[in-house]
């Protein structure tokens, strides 16, 4: 993930609240679509990019969809947004520490699956009109 | 007492009392496991202590399963001024003529079946230790009076745990801890909600479930889980838990309820969670859960799941937990449109649990098949 060193996932035995949700290709579009479905919310936060999607905000706000990933925050490692239901092979402290070498803007996604680094550092309000934007790909 | 049929099936009988501490949850929020670990202490015949702040429904839990389960229910408020004769019944008069010091003890706490002291470690000397017998042996002694006791359980309420040392034999008694706190922030709606409802009516439950029950735990066989017990013992003492010889014995009582209550006559591992409500101080049964997280990982129970799944924070019982979750839900599926949206956000949450809990490769086979029957109510357009 970063400079080659393996870090394995696995089941967490109490799983984290989540905070974001984040996902890729027919995922991303289907999460849009049931924000969609979703009455607005203000405290809803995003990053995009085309066909991917991370929405970060309170547990109870975050919409679900097929295919989607949860993501919280590991009191060990404040500034990494780490999967709900796994944790590193290796101290969160020294992943975080590892992962802010290569984003250096928290916080920081860690997707195990494919590995992939988001950050939601500039997560802007993400409402109706934005995500039809988005789904139209007239969102840059 | 209700007459009811000499229960056999102990899966049937506690699937009764199920529906007793499910009538008992009704309207209670965060109140569970507080409710499930009074029906296990009543089944063990053993004594709980709730330890949080005033006004979370302590009582209220106390008194609603009392009631659903058809018994003798006592209450009482002790402060440092209370006298022996509020709680045991007064001095019978008539026999105080004739010399004797007779206690008159209709209605008091010497007859009742299930008993709620709040504020207990306020009560005089004289009140505690006519206390520790009746709670040790079931027996009332006062003066002349002698009399066997039908205290199945009692439970007592503080604010914290007496630092006082000359208390800690007495709480000592009370071999089940819970600590409940207010209801969070995020179920102040749902807290809300069901103090608006109307309160259960009591009565209707059937004590011989639980007498079925009691006994069935008399005769659970605790010898296959004996050296995973001990296992869990020195787990605990590597942890720097110590728990009194009297609590690590006594403890194997609730374990053999755990296994009745889920229609066992052979406690297994997965009966060993309420190990973890033997642990004297919150901060020590938080620490008996890290202890303890491998042993308890297949902790399970049909009948509690809520306190199986509040002590192993095991995967099993979370994912049993959520597979009811899911079947109620889709039980109350709405007809009119207007609830639609409001169904379909709860489908939603339910779902994100899910997936936020299990990884789609680590997802037990019933939670994989109710998350199937979500999914699919979800496409529905519920």
């Amino acid at each position: 993930m970063s400079g080659g060193a393996a870090v394995d996932f696995r089941p967490r035995a109490r799983p984290l609240e989540p905070s974001a949700v984040f996902a890729e290709g027919e995922a991303a579009e289907a999460l849009a679509r049931a924000c969609l479905g979703r009455p607005p919310s203000t405290s809803l936060r995003g990053v995009w990019a085309p066909r991917l999607l991370a929405l970060v905000g309170p547990a109870g706000e975050l919409p679900w969809a097929e295919g989607v990933a949860y993501f919280g925050t590991d009191p060990a490692a404040p500034a990494l947004l780490l999967p709900t239901h796994s944790e590193p092979s290796v101290p969160a402290a020294l992943l975080e520490r590892a992962v802010l070498r290569v984003v250096s803007a928290p916080p920081v996604l860690v997707v195990p699956w494919p590995p992939r680094l988001v950050s939601a550092a500039r997560a802007r309000p993400f409402g109706h009109a934005r995500l039809r934007a988005w789904l139209e790909g007239a969102l840059a | 007492m209700l007459e009811c049929p000499a229960v056999t099936d102990l899966i049937a009988a506690s699937r009764g009392l199920r529906d007793v501490v499910a009538g008992a949850c009704r309207g209670l929020v965060e109140r569970e496991s507080l409710v499930e670990l009074i029906v296990l202490s009543a089944v063990a015949g053993e004594h709980l202590l709730v330890v949080g702040p005033p006004g979370t429904a302590k009582s209220e839990a106390v008194r609603r399963v009392a009631g659903g389960l058809g018994l003798r229910y006592f209450e009482y408020l002790l402060g440092r001024f209370t006298e022996p004769s509020e709680i045991f019944g007064p001095v019978d008069l008539r026999k105080l003529r004739e010399g004797l010091v007779e206690t008159e003890t209709t209605g008091m706490l010497p007859e009742a079946e299930v008993a709620f002291l709040d504020e207990v470690f306020l009560g005089s000397t004289a009140i505690l230790n006519t206390l520790l017998a009746l709670l040790n042996e079931r027996v009332f002694r006062r003066g002349h009076t002698v009399r066997r006791c039908p205290l199945r359980v009692c439970v007592a309420a503080s604010n914290g745990l007496p630092e006082d040392p000359s208390l800690a034999a007495f709480a000592d008694r009370f071999l089940v801890r819970c600590f409940v706190e207010p209801v969070p922030d995020a179920r102040l709606e749902e807290l809300l909600e069901g103090g608006r409802r109307a309160p259960e009516a009591p009565g209707g439950g059937a004590p011989a479930w639980l007498e079925a029950l009691s006994r069935a735990a008399g005769e659970v066989d605790l010898a296959p889980v004996t050296s995973t017990y001990a296992h869990a013992v020195r787990r605990l003492r590597q942890a720097g838990l110590w728990l009194s010889d009297r609590r690590v014995v006594k403890a194997q009582r609730l374990v053999a309820a755990a296994a009745a209550l889920s229609g066992r006559r052979e406690a297994g591992a997965a009966d060993l969670w309420p190990l973890v409500f033997a642990v004297p101080t919150a901060e020590g049964q938080e620490l008996a859960r890290g202890a303890l997280r491998e042993l308890l990982a297949g902790a399970e129970s049909e009948a509690l799941r809520a306190a199986a799944e509040e002590a192993s924070q095991g995967p099993l019982a979370r994912a049993a937990r959520i597979v009811r979750d899911v079947d109620a839900l889709l039980a109350e599926a709405p007809r009119s449109p207007e609830a639609l949206g409001a169904f379909r956000l709860k489908l939603e949450g339910v779902a994100r649990e899910i997936d936020a809990g299990f990884a789609p490769g680590a997802m037990p086979p019933a939670l994989a098949a109710a998350r199937e029957r979500l999914v699919a109510a979800l496409k529905g357009g519920a």
